[in-house]
């Protein structure tokens, strides 16, 4: 699907299955350098099993027109503009989403734009979704320096501590497609500048604490990888308390959750929409 | 944070694609011979149809122990994904028939396997595909071929039986700035001796049967994505960014962005046309790829012994391989093919046909067979073969003379490689004075 903001187009991926307006809407949101691409069979899977998903390219990423935007909550105030435009969940005309009835999703990048979009607006979000986050989400001086250089060291540090090491051999679910590769060429398509302003925006937002002090406990699951070395587990437990949040860890996983360990991280994820730990 | 390092080619050729089977603990690759998989429930079966889960459903379209060769050979040539065929020849009809429907057009290189020739000459014209053919050594005539209708260039990386090397940045540059992918057979070169990703070109295809098999066991072929091409802004493939009725309304771009192309040709290539290689050749095929560098060096080693050797020998009068300072392309190869220029190549008798027919009759150790990459020797006289039916003038517009012998170098003891070939040139020597 193609909307504007401002004049730009925006790419949204859907599953490619027409919205119904008494359905929820769940909304997954990329990490740095990357596009809604990463969500593919999740995006597709929920589209066919009662969501209305909406999986966008966040500005100057992917499919999507405009100027990337460097910080967090910029971010969740752009996601925002979109669920109002797109008006998913209302016949079209009238707006909005009912309360409640978004379930936000994010990974990495993504994950912190959820967080801050759910503290701003904390009544609309039924539950939040967190994939691959550790806060704060300090980016090392080398990955920065390489990124803002616009360096393929900077690829080489995300593809390869971003995978844990079965990954970075290689056993994809998906016939024929290489985990590592794919995610390298994501990165690459990246337009100059892009990668380094997002990682910047990760490595600078502090307003974790207030974000997840506004969405209140017990409406959040987390989903980490084992061997995720982007995103330390102890970076995750400063968000697993504040948001009373149920941890999911995946073996022999990175940070690259979604591609790594696709049919662990739907388990978790279906788990996750509904908050229930015991859902298979 | 240090930079980090991927795993190396030797250790990929090893492992990628797979782990030690969960079930069993099978360290190598097991053969999953079954023509279907069970769905755990009827939402897995759902899901896998959707493509909104990884997995297998029937072997034609993917199998477990393809699927490991497959991702291996996309690790290796540094692409996306990769699509096994049955056959060398039926990646390059998936490669092609991916993007390229009735009213599409070709450019590509004259100098080509003949099957590849024949695919590209007579056999896709009839369902509306035509080609030009140009030289390959001149990037600008692939751009003065190029028109409305054009939808790929393609080349081979080494050309066989006179070595034209490809020029491959140059021929990527004039497809990009055309909008086109460039497509490459690299069966000669393998991964060992070129990336052609990491040169420019958008997509790879091998004959697996040849080095990269290695062992004359098993037909197969492969074709690589390399990810990198912009199909969407292209504007010219609607079959990758716009909606397919014949899949769902998939658009693979929107979908599956780098992995489009390769996505396109496992659901569409392999489900409609079939050409599916099997997890018997699969496995087999994989057998080779885990010596493919300790191989190539010595099929490359053993060659400069024996283009050494025949620049000296009577009765040989010219050697097309770009070891050859004479050689055209002489330069070209020492910059992109800095590992060695390949084991096949063609060389020139004096005699012409008759002292070539003594030569091949008169070989031990090479074998005479219609095949190259194999570990053991082989030749092939073209003009009392694959060529017979051509006169002398018809065989020199081809470019293939009376007296040219195609050898492909395998992994022998190179002594006795270069012994062979002296008491056969020597007795066709006598035989063409006689």
């Amino acid at each position: 699907m193609i909307t504007e903001i401002d004049g730009h187009v925006v790419f949204v991926g859907t599953g490619h299955v027409d919205w119904r307006e008494d359905q929820p809407t769940l909304l997954l949101l990329h990490g740095a350098g990357m596009d809604r691409t990463v969500w593919v069979l999740l995006a597709r899977y929920f589209a066919r099993h009662g969501y209305n998903v909406v999986a966008p390219d966040f500005p100057a990423h992917g499919g999507s027109g405009g100027v990337v935007l460097g910080d967090i909550e910029s971010q969740a105030d752009w996601v925002w503009r979109l669920i109002d435009t797109l008006r998913v969940g209302g016949d079209g005309e009238t707006p909005v989403l009912p309360e409640g009835a978004l379930i936000a999703a994010g990974h990495s990048m993504g994950a912190l734009a959820a967080l801050a979009m759910a503290g701003q607006r904390a009544t609309m979000v039924a539950r939040l979704v967190l994939l691959g986050v550790g806060y704060p989400m300090g980016v090392g001086q080398a990955l920065l320096d390489a990124a803002h250089a616009n360096e393929r060291a900077a690829v080489d540090m995300i593809t390869i501590y971003g995978h844990a090491h079965a990954s970075r051999l290689g056993r994809n679910t998906v016939a024929g497609i290489s985990v590592i590769n794919n995610a390298a060429a994501l990165l690459e398509q990246a337009a100059p500048g892009v990668l380094h302003a997002d990682l910047a925006a990760c490595n600078t937002w502090q307003g974790g604490e207030q974000a997840a002090a506004s969405f209140g406990q017990g409406r959040t699951c987390i989903i980490v990888g084992q061997e995720d070395r982007m995103t330390p587990r102890r970076a995750t437990m400063n968000l697993l308390e504040p948001l009373g949040a149920r941890l999911e860890v995946l073996e022999d996983c990175g940070h690259m959750v979604m591609s790594e360990q696709p049919e662990a991280v739907l388990q978790a994820m279906k788990r996750g929409v509904r908050d229930d730990a015991s859902t298979g | 944070m240090s930079a980090p390092n991927h795993p190396g080619f030797d250790t990929l050729a090893l492992h990628a694609g797979q782990q030690p089977d969960p079930t069993t603990g099978a360290r190598a690759v097991p053969i999953y011979q079954s023509t279907s998989f069970v769905f755990e429930d009827s939402d897995r079966a759902a899901s896998l149809f959707d493509v909104a889960r990884g997995g297998h459903v029937y072997s034609r379209i993917s199998n477990p122990t393809v699927a490991v060769l497959e991702e291996r050979m996309a690790a290796l040539e540094g692409g996306v994904g990769a699509v096994c065929t049955a056959s060398g020849m039926a990646a390059i009809h998936v490669g092609i028939a991916t993007i390229c429907g009735a009213g599409g057009h070709i450019v590509a290189s004259r100098s080509l396997y003949g099957g590849t020739h024949n695919l590209l000459s007579y056999t896709l014209p009839r369902f509306g595909i035509t080609t030009t053919f140009v030289d390959p050594r001149d990037p600008e005539a692939f751009a003065r071929a190029i028109t409305p209708a054009t939808r790929l260039l393609f080349a081979e990386t080494l050309s066989n039986p006179r070595g034209e090397v490809l020029d491959v940045p140059r021929v990527a540059a004039v497809a990009h700035a055309a909008g086109l992918p460039l497509l490459v057979d690299a069966t000669l070169t393998t991964p060992v001796l070129q990336k052609p990703l990491a040169l420019g070109a958008d997509i790879v295809m091998h004959s697996l049967t040849k080095f990269i098999g290695g062992h004359g066991i098993a037909v197969g072929g492969v074709l690589i994505d390399g990810g990198r091409f912009d199909w969407e802004a292209s504007g010219r493939f609607p079959e990758l960014s716009e909606p397919y009725e014949g899949f769902h309304g998939m658009d693979f771009v929107e979908e599956f962005g780098p992995a489009a192309y390769a996505m396109r040709a496992r659901k569409e290539g392999l489900r409609d046309f079939g050409a599916t290689l099997s997890p018997g050749n699969a496995f087999h095929l994989l057998q080779g790829v885990e010596t493919l560098a300790l191989r190539m060096s010595r099929h490359v080693s053993n060659t400069e012994r024996v283009v050494d050797y025949l620049a000296g020998a009577d009765g040989v009068s010219a050697i097309h391989h770009p070891r050859m300072a004479t050689h055209p392309d002489h330069d070209l190869a020492s910059e992109l093919l800095p590992e060695g220029a390949g084991a096949v190549f063609g060389f020139e008798l004096t005699g012409g046909r008759s002292a070539g027919n003594a030569f091949i009759e008169a070989l031990e150790l090479f074998s005479h067979l219609a095949n190259v990459g194999d570990a053991k020797s082989l030749v092939i006289h073209p003009a009392s073969t694959t060529h017979s039916r051509m006169d002398d003038a018809a065989l020199l517009e081809a470019g293939v003379s009376p007296g040219l012998v195609r050898l492909s170098i395998g992994l022998e003891n190179p002594d006795d490689l270069v012994a062979d070939l002296a008491q056969a040139l020597k007795r066709a020597t006598r035989k063409a004075r006689s």
